[in-house]
């Protein structure tokens, strides 16, 4: 082997050598790995069933998709009931799992969670409440209020009897919000008309919705009507008395010509905007975060044969006023108590949108 | 393989140079892609590092805007607490600072400015977000930057003021560029238009904005910041190499946008990398050094090695050669032995003249061929280190006498002077190896006899006293020979050199004689000076330092007188005595036996230990001759179970032991072994006489001249003076039965020859008279009829005369008239010598 093997020796020893090189260098470009960035993941936290249309599908599908224009995992936590815990703990449960933002996709859930937030300062919470605040919390939903005054525009056109029904959740910022902007937008066509609300106490409570339904066509005499529920019992009410009535969060699939149109959100539109905003590292720079009918997250669905071609138009108008800068509650504004809310040249700002809204504008009446 | 080794070294240092060749481009290989990978890695890296850089610098550029912001905020907080018209224009005033590039106004949420210009809601896009509420930063190109917040009452909007810096304002305010020199930094929207550039932003910066490599690098960091706050780029363009890098500024539309040359960023990084790199090249350069040199003394070693192995086995070759030698020598000297013996015996048993002339030439031949065995034997076993010297005490005069005794014959048979001269005062009793002292000497005598044509040679010995128990034996030969040149003295002593081939290739010998002689000397302590004179003779002189053992002189040299024919005479005679010889050599069995013959012990023969044994429990013998050396029961065996034998008949006999191996020491291992004494191979006569005279039954043992003189006594009388008995006994081999056997052939033939002589006589056939008186003159001489002879050998000396050609007439004449007078004589003496045969014939 003396002599045979010199040459294999070199050759030998010259691979070795490139071995030490390249093989240290190889690790350590792999050990650069660890140095990557993690994979991101989107917490979500909803009180409903995703599979169910409404509310809980329109968001569940509008993140879904969101989630997979980035390319990032989404981690869904449905039927997380309210003021019960399950809420906190999904929290807790999300953010052990890796999640870097977590949507609190129900009202309530802020304010339930308000305590446990700042134990997590590296995840971006975001919630659709505007009530709680939090360094690392944004507020954020959509101007639904726009396309409440568009279909309240609609409802003050299409209603005989001057009188729209509304079946109302709760009294709250949101809730008020959209009554207000809706009964404005009723207004602005039709200023002898009038709006009666219903409070049902409960997002989601088909009975309660339905017998209040009822009431406002039989009692009040409401021929449109509209509501604020996570689901649609008042439409399947309506269209029972043959009632019109203007759905909202949910494209129903219904040919009735009394389903006027639905506010409807692109909550995928949303969504990307949020993510992005999030993956920039600029989601807790702004407080609050409102998209609007300019972006062309808001709007109306597709109207039912029953809404005239003059209706529309008049409604297109309103529209671009609004993408124009039109912003509903500006001007002289009165309360259904005859107090000023808003003066002449003056308009309500953002942040009292979201946050203090607790009167119903004039026109609006409440039954009991 | 060593020479092969060396001879390829060329081919070998190519083969070398071009594997490290091979290795250098490996290493280039990897050099190069190790580069290029921390090159890639170190612009990763530092691209997010810039990125974060861009990202902490878009913080600064939002502090100068919330600064600004901040401003407008104070004055529309003042100016919802002091709704005064008047307290508002200070406050613009205030804001505007005097400076015509700057705009202030307060416009109201119907469009109309209520102070300063009013503000488009198409040029300024944003602007209407500030009536909801919201501080506003928004640029229009041509217009410039503008800055607005809302005037509130309680939570509504009653009117937006704005400030509006014109577009040439906006580097020195906003720009970014004193950071760094290298650093280019400029703001813009995100559609690309820029709003504030670096100062002395011009053609150049543009070109670069628009080279497409560049321009690339900046598609690439938008998609990235879809999802990130900041990133940045690395570009290698044909402006050079940069990082490019760009942060969205949050609330507003604007993106920080920038670039900075590579070297800038990592020149003093990478620059660690190159003194690294560096460092790894040296060391990898020291390393392929050191591997070199390693790999050469590598192969020295792998060629030394096999050098060494080479060398190894040459000299286990060369010693296998004299160890064969060696064992060739010792079986040659067998056969040999055998025809010695049997010389001897022709030369003692033989009458006729003939044959003892034919045998006595064959017994010298053999004994050249002898010692020429025993020089190749020696010489083996000086090279195989197995010479030793067997030292006892001795007489150096018998040595001498034994020297001279040998070479007189030779030189006087060449016609050559041989003078001997010994110094009296010589000690006499030492103590060393005589035999190889002898052979010394020898070799020096037989080369002078041999090389010396025409002279003399001249053999001194003397002692020289160096203390009191030892002397510096001194040999000196001196001929007159052919010499040898100064230059070859040295070479004598070599191994197989001769000199002057050509002249000396009728002398005989092998060449190793004086090399032998040089190592004995050597091993002896002793040294060897020569002197030489070319073509005029040579003197050789041996010192060698002997023990005293003993107080005598060697007093005068005397010569014992030469008997060149000297008839062997038994030295006892034991006729009652049996022995019994073992050895598994017929032959040898056969010279012992008839070496035996003439002291008449009876001897017995057996060829194996097996058939001596068998013989021991059959017979009594008084001694027994054991080979040492034999196949299946060697001589040692053989006697073990000899003595342990219950049965053997020669229990007491001494044992001797046959060997070859006449080393120093064998004596002692043998009698150790049991033996009672051993005789070395080949078998000496007189040493075997010796060795039986000692140790037979000292009543078997008669002396030879006893019994000769008891059986010449009784014939002395009727004897006349014709025979001389003991001449006649000679030639009988000291045999009187032979003796008489010849004496009464002598007178049994006598008539019939005497007529021959007598018929040819008076015919005057001179030529058959001569070969009857020859015929005459030998028989009278081998029964001892010395004067019969003497006349005879007149008479054939004067028939020869008369027979050669070359002869003359008168000398013919002579001898015709010498053999007339004398021939009557001489019958009369052939007559008298025949009835004196006959009558002594009858005495014995």
């Amino acid at each position: 082997m003396k002599f045979i093997n010199i040459k294999n020796f070199n050759l030998l020893v010259a691979s070795a050598v490139f071995l030490i090189i390249v093989l240290p260098v190889i690790m350590f470009l792999n050990a650069n790995e660890e140095f990557k960035e993690h994979e991101e993941k989107i917490g979500f936290i909803i009180l409903g069933d995703i599979t169910i249309p409404g509310w809980n599908k329109s968001h569940y599908d509008g993140i879904k998709s969101a989630c997979e224009e980035f390319g990032i995992k989404l981690l869904v936590r449905d039927n997380v009931k309210e003021n019960n815990g399950e809420c906190p703990a999904a929290i807790k449960d999300l953010a052990d799992s890796g999640a870097g933002m977590i949507f609190l996709a129900s009202y309530s859930y802020s304010i339930e969670a308000q305590n446990i937030i700042g134990e997590y300062p590296n995840i971006a919470f975001a919630t659709n409440s505007a009530e709680v605040h939090a360094k690392n919390m944004t507020a954020y939903f959509a101007r639904m209020y726009q396309a409440r005054y568009l279909s309240g525009a609609l409802a003050g056109m299409k209603t005989k009897s001057n009188v729209i029904g509304y079946v109302a959740a709760m009294s709250n910022t949101e809730v008020n919000r959209g009554i207000n902007a809706f009964t404005l937008g009723v207004q602005r066509t039709n200023p002898n008309a009038k709006v009666v609300v219903m409070w049902t106490g409960s997002w989601q409570d088909e009975k309660v919705e339905a017998q209040h339904a009822e009431r406002l066509i039989k009692e009040a005499g409401a021929d449109v009507l509209t509501y604020h529920q996570d689901e649609d019992a008042t439409a399947q009410v309506a269209e029972k008395y043959d009632a019109d009535f203007i759905a909202y969060n949910a494209i129903l699939d219904t040919k009735s010509e009394h389903y006027l149109t639905s506010v409807v959100c692109q909550w995928n539109l949303y969504y990307l905007d949020m993510i992005q905003r999030y993956l920039k590292g600029e989601i807790n720079t702004v407080k609050n975060h409102w998209l609007g009918i300019d972006r062309g997250a808001i709007m109306l669905s597709e109207f039912s044969p029953a809404v005239s071609q003059k209706m529309i138009i008049k409604i297109d108008s309103l529209k671009q006023e609004l993408i124009n800068g039109y912003l509903i509650f500006e001007g002289e504004i009165y309360d259904n108590t005859g107090k000023i809310r808003c003066a002449a040249g003056e308009a309500i700002s953002d942040d009292t949108l979201l946050e203090d809204i607790n009167w119903l504008v004039k026109g609006v009446e409440v039954l009991e | 393989m060593n020479e092969d080794g060396f001879s390829l070294s060329e081919k070998y240092i190519k083969k070398i140079i071009l594997q490290f060749a091979m290795v250098l481009t490996i290493l280039l290989l990897t050099g190069f892609f190790m580069r290029m990978e921390v090159r890639d890695l170190l612009n990763t890296t530092l691209e997010k590092t810039m990125a974060k850089q861009a990202a902490d610098l878009s913080i600064v550029a939002e502090e100068r805007f919330a600064k600004e912001l901040a401003e407008l905020q104070l004055a529309a907080k003042y100016l919802e607490l002091h709704p005064n018209e008047a307290t508002e224009k200070n406050f613009l005033s205030i804001l505007k600072g005097g400076n015509e590039n700057i705009s202030v106004g307060m416009m109201t949420l119907d469009g109309k400015a209520i102070h300063g210009k009013i503000l488009s809601k198409w040029d300024f896009l944003r602007f209407s977000s500030a009536y909801r509420g919201n501080e506003v930063v928004d640029y229009c190109a041509g217009k410039g930057l503008l800055f607005a917040v809302p005037v509130m009452h309680g939570g509504n909007v009653k009117a937006v003021i704005y400030r509006l810096y014109d577009d040439s304002l906006l580097t020195d305010l906003f720009g970014l560029a004193e950071y760094s020199s290298d650093l280019r930094l400029l703001i813009q929207e995100r559609n690309g238009q820029i709003i504030i550039p670096y100062k002395n932003y011009g053609e150049v910066d543009k070109n670069f904005f628009q080279n497409p490599t560049i321009q690339h690098g900046f598609k690439i960091i938008r998609e990235r910041l879809s999802t990130h706050r900041s990133a940045a780029v690395y570009r290698e363009s044909s402006l050079g190499e940069f990082f490019l890098f760009a942060t969205d500024l949050p609330q507003t539309n604007c993106t920080m946008v920038g670039y900075v040359p590579w070297a800038a960023v990592a020149g003093d990084i990478f620059r660690i990398y190159t003194l690294l790199l560096s460092g790894g090249v040296l060391m990898l350069i020291v390393l392929a050094m050191v591997s070199a040199y390693l790999f050469v003394v590598r192969t020295k070693a792998e060629e030394s090695d096999a050098l060494r192995e080479a060398k190894q086995a040459a000299e286990d070759a060369n010693n296998a050669k004299s160890i064969f030698l060696a064992n060739m020598s010792h079986e040659i000297r067998t056969p040999i032995n055998a025809i010695i013996g049997m010389n001897e015996m022709i030369l003692r048993e033989s009458q006729n003249p003939d044959i003892i002339d034919y045998a006595q030439n064959s017994s010298a031949a053999s004994e050249t061929l002898l010692s020429l065995i025993n020089d190749i034997l020696d010489f083996s076993k000086i090279e195989s280190g197995k010479m030793e010297l067997v030292v006892e005490n001795y007489k150096l005069s018998e040595v001498v006498k034994n020297l001279v005794n040998m070479m007189r014959p030779r030189a006087e048979k060449k016609n050559l002077a041989f003078t001997v001269q010994v110094n009296p005062n010589t000690e006499n009793l030492l103590f060393g190896d005589s035999v190889r002292i002898r052979q010394i000497v020898i070799n020096f005598l037989s080369n002078a006899v041999k090389y010396t044509r025409v002279g003399s040679v001249e053999f001194s010995v003397d002692g020289e006293k160096i203390s009191d128990d030892e002397i510096n034996l001194k040999f000196t030969v001196k001929d007159t020979g052919i010499g040898v040149h100064e230059e070859d003295i040295p070479k004598l002593f070599n191994d197989f050199e001769r000199f002057d081939a050509k002249k000396n290739k009728n002398i005989e010998g092998t060449g190793l004689g004086l090399a032998i002689t040089n190592k004995l000397v050597a091993m002896m302590n002793g040294k060897i000076e020569v002197q030489s004179v070319y073509g005029e003779g040579s003197t050789f002189t041996v010192i060698l330092p002997q023990k005293i053992v003993g107080n005598e002189l060697i007093g005068k040299f005397e010569e014992k007188p030469h008997a060149a024919q000297e008839k062997y005479q038994p030295s006892f005679i034991a006729p009652d005595a049996e022995i019994l010889i073992v050895d598994d050599n017929e032959m040898n069995l056969l010279v012992a036996t008839n070496l035996l013959k003439a002291t008449q012990v009876k001897v017995d023969t057996a060829l194996s230990g097996m058939s001596c044994l068998k013989k021991l429990a059959d017979h009594h013998y008084d001694l027994i001759l054991l080979d040492q050396m034999m196949p299946s029961l060697d001589g040692v065996q053989t006697l073990k179970m000899a003595r342990a034998m219950e049965d053997n008949l020669s229990k007491d006999a001494p044992i001797i032991a046959l060997t070859a191996n006449a080393i120093s020491g064998t004596r002692e291992k043998l009698i150790a072994e049991g033996f009672t004494d051993y005789l070395s191979k080949p078998i000496d006569v007189k040493l075997m006489e010796q060795m039986l005279m000692n140790y037979l039954p000292a009543e078997k043992v008669l002396s030879s001249t006893q019994e000769k003189i008891s059986s010449a006594e009784k014939p002395s009388e009727p004897v006349g003076n014709l025979i001389n008995m003991e001449k006649g006994l000679e030639y009988s081999a000291g045999m009187t039965d032979f003796y008489k056997e010849f004496l009464l052939k002598f007178v049994s033939l006598k008539a019939e020859k005497q007529k021959k002589l007598q018929e040819t006589f008076e015919a005057g056939d001179w030529k058959n008279y001569t070969i009857c008186v020859h015929a005459l003159k030998s028989t009278s001489l081998s029964i001892g009829g010395e004067k019969t002879s003497e006349a005879a050998k007149e008479l054939e000396k004067a028939g020869k005369i008369l027979m050669a050609a070359t002869s003359s007439e008168l000398e013919k004449q002579e001898s015709a008239e010498f053999i007339n007078k004398n021939h009557a004589a001489t019958m009369e003496l052939y007559d008298a010598l025949a009835a004196e045969a006959e009558k002594l014939a009858g005495t014995l």
